[in-house]
């Protein structure tokens, strides 16, 4: 009976933004993040001074404090949620149920080698959506 | 609309492994699975946030009355994608708590993990209720009589129907204490009161008795009293008071049955048109048992049907299925042999009707001293298996025990004797011997529960409807082997491949036999 297997990620992430990862290879082995995940206190997107303006200057755009709070809530979702899977895999990957008798653990085993490939899925989303906090716009 | 079972699985497991570490481990999955539904919900609520954030009122690149267009201008994030990723991640963190979820309570019921705390629960519960009686029987009385009033109405805001049926339903949880404190004062201080004096009527005319019997001397004259403090602390410890209480009835009244009823048994030869299926499998002896007992199947009241194997090196072996109760007054098998196959005598267990035809049965069929020998019986029928297999172990080798809905908790059946035991927790027969059965190795006991509703684990049972009813019939025990069987306990796959290996060998024979008492 094969072990779960660890997370895998199989190319960086395109378009060279200072994204956070869960780690190439966490899981099982406890293997630590190699990259923490992006902070969620920073701004995700360096700019002009004057497009971080929250009140913007006059005439411009007004919006982008109430958008820069936004970006925070994503930032900090993505970061919770990202350690919520690094939880779920230490507690898939800090027993080994092949060893035990019975079909149930055969059972669970199963599931929750599915359930890797699930996390490895909803990591990839994670870093999606932390793309989208890019603030976008602005005075041209 | 159907009943439906869901089941809990007593085994001791210790021999697997280090259950502590694997109840950890399941506990642990179940804090994620908590805290993953947390970030379910927080994804949940996040297109709303986002509504919130997504302009400022004061913006002038903003047209009014339409803030989700984003003109050249004003700032903005992808909120449209953004809505959708937070839906994907609701689906995926939900699809993760369910599953961690579900592994975590597969584990926990598949090795009897929660069980044995609550059942130790449980008989501490039970022991503060026999305790109450034992000390207050009369007050003890009073509060039950008052109590019951009111569970027919409980019964019907829990179940929407007022039927008796409620009383086994509601009070499952306290009936051990309740048949275990009754049996201590009755087996401790014989009769009551009321009951000295009409027997003491009755025995004052024992000239016009069958048999000149002086019914007044067969009763001892004490009053229905308190147990004293030394006699209840010392039942605290014991499971058996109901055994006791069936012992003394059976002392009691032994004699005065079998002059009414008689006591040799008669037993013949029979041949139905339809002979039992060798059982291949635990629920192959279940399915057995409805055969035999069943109204539209059963070849006759009191019938025994014994299969005799031959296994590859020439060793014998044979399975014995045992009848259910009858309310034939000539029947071996009739209500009332219950009390002295309940008894905690040995002797009274051997000498009743049941055990008597069972035993005679198994000689005329051939069965010698030594075979390899399974028996499979449900209701009374697993109360004569569980006292033979208790009773006479040195005449035969009895491998395994099959039960259904009997009450055989202090039944002493040796160590190497595997006993897989279906009970219904809402049964009022399996609770008559006031205990739960013993947890070792080669003893499975599968605990179920009737409910309208299903669960996620629940199985449907066979030939029931929208009312509630009390889940005495085989249809239940053989719905709850199953649902314990999709669990994927390594306890109910062992005594399955023990059953197995206990019924090996070709059928070369199957006899019934019918017993009449004259």
């Amino acid at each position: 009976m094969t072990q779960i297997h660890p997370l895998t990620k199989s190319s960086p992430t395109p378009g060279g933004l200072p994204v956070g990862t869960l780690s190439p290879g966490a899981g099982l082995n406890g293997i630590q993040p190699s990259k923490p995940l992006h902070s969620p206190s920073s701004p995700s997107t360096p700019g002009p001074p004057s497009m971080l303006t929250p009140q913007g200057l006059s005439g411009g755009c007004q919006c982008h404090g109430t958008v820069q709070l936004a970006v925070q809530i994503l930032e900090s979702a993505v970061a919770g949620s990202q350690d919520a899977l690094r939880a779920a895999l230490d507690a898939i990957g800090n027993f080994d149920l092949t060893q035990w008798e019975g079909s149930a653990a055969t059972l669970c085993h199963d599931m929750l080698q599915r359930m890797c490939s699930v996390i490895n899925a909803t990591d990839d989303e994670l870093q999606v959506t932390l793309r989208m906090t890019t603030i976008t716009g602005g005075t041209p | 609309m159907t009943q439906y079972v869901d089941t809990k699985i007593r085994a001791n497991l210790t021999y697997l492994g280090d259950i502590d570490a694997l109840e950890r481990f399941a506990t642990g999955l179940l804090a994620v699975a908590e805290r993953v539904s947390t970030i379910t919900a927080m994804w949940q609520s996040m297109p709303l946030k986002m509504q919130m954030h997504r302009h400022s009122t004061m913006c002038p690149y903003l047209p009014m009355g339409a803030p989700s267009v984003t003109p050249s201008g004003h700032k903005s994030l992808p909120f449209d994608a953004i809505e959708g990723q937070a839906r994907t991640h609701v689906e995926q963190y939900a699809q993760l708590a369910a599953t961690l979820q579900s592994a975590a309570e597969r584990i926990l019921r598949a090795y009897s993990i929660y069980s044995d705390s609550e059942q130790r629960a449980r008989r501490i519960v039970n022991e503060m209720i026999e305790f109450a009686i034992e000390r207050f029987p009369i007050g003890s009385s009073f509060f039950l009589a008052g109590a019951s009033v009111f569970i027919p109405f409980i019964g019907l805001v829990d179940e929407g129907e007022f039927t008796p049926a409620s009383y086994s339903h509601e009070l499952w949880w306290f009936q051990d204490g309740i048949v275990s404190g009754y049996g201590a004062v009755l087996s401790g201080v014989p009769m009551s009161a009321g009951l000295k004096s009409l027997f003491k009527k009755i025995g004052s005319s024992s000239g016009k008795m069958p048999g000149g019997i002086d019914l007044s001397r067969l009763f001892d004259p004490k009053t229905l009293d308190a147990l004293e403090w030394k006699d209840v602390v010392e039942n605290l410890f014991h499971t058996d008071e109901a055994n006791e209480a069936a012992g003394q009835f059976t002392k009691l009244g032994g004699s005065f049955v079998d002059r009414i009823q008689g006591s040799d048994v008669n037993v013949y030869e029979i041949h139905p048109r339809k002979p039992l299926e060798k059982p291949e499998t635990i629920a192959d002896a279940y399915r057995n048992i409805e055969l035999l007992n069943g109204p539209s199947t059963s070849p006759g009241y009191a019938t025994i049907c014994i299969q005799r194997l031959e296994r590859p090196d020439g060793k014998r072996a044979w399975i014995v299925t045992l009848p259910d109760s009858d309310g034939h007054p000539d029947s071996p098998c009739s209500v009332n042999q219950i009390v002295p196959l309940m008894s905690d005598s040995s002797r009274q267990r051997l000498d009743s009707e049941s055990m008597k035809f069972a035993r005679e049965a198994m000689k005329q069929a051939g069965v010698k001293k030594g075979d390899d020998v399974v028996l499979i019986g449900g209701s009374q029928g697993g109360l004569t298996a569980a006292s033979m297999a208790g009773g006479i172990s040195s005449e035969y080798d009895f491998l395994h025990v099959v039960t259904a809905s009997a009450p055989i908790a202090n039944h002493p059946i040796p160590g190497n004797t595997y006993v897989t035991s279906v009970e219904m927790e809402t049964d009022p027969l399996t609770a008559l011997d006031g205990a739960q059965n013993p947890v070792r190795e080669s003893w499975l006991t599968v605990q179920g529960m009737n409910s309208r509703t299903p669960s996620p684990t629940s199985t449907p049972v066979e030939g029931t409807g929208d009312h509630l009813e009390q889940p005495t019939g085989m249809n239940y025990q053989r719905a709850a082997w199953q649902n314990a069987t999709e669990a994927g306990s390594p306890a109910v796959e062992e005594h399955e491949r023990h059953f197995q290996e206990a019924t090996q060998g070709e059928l070369v024979g199957t006899y019934f036999y019918q017993g009449r008492i004259e």
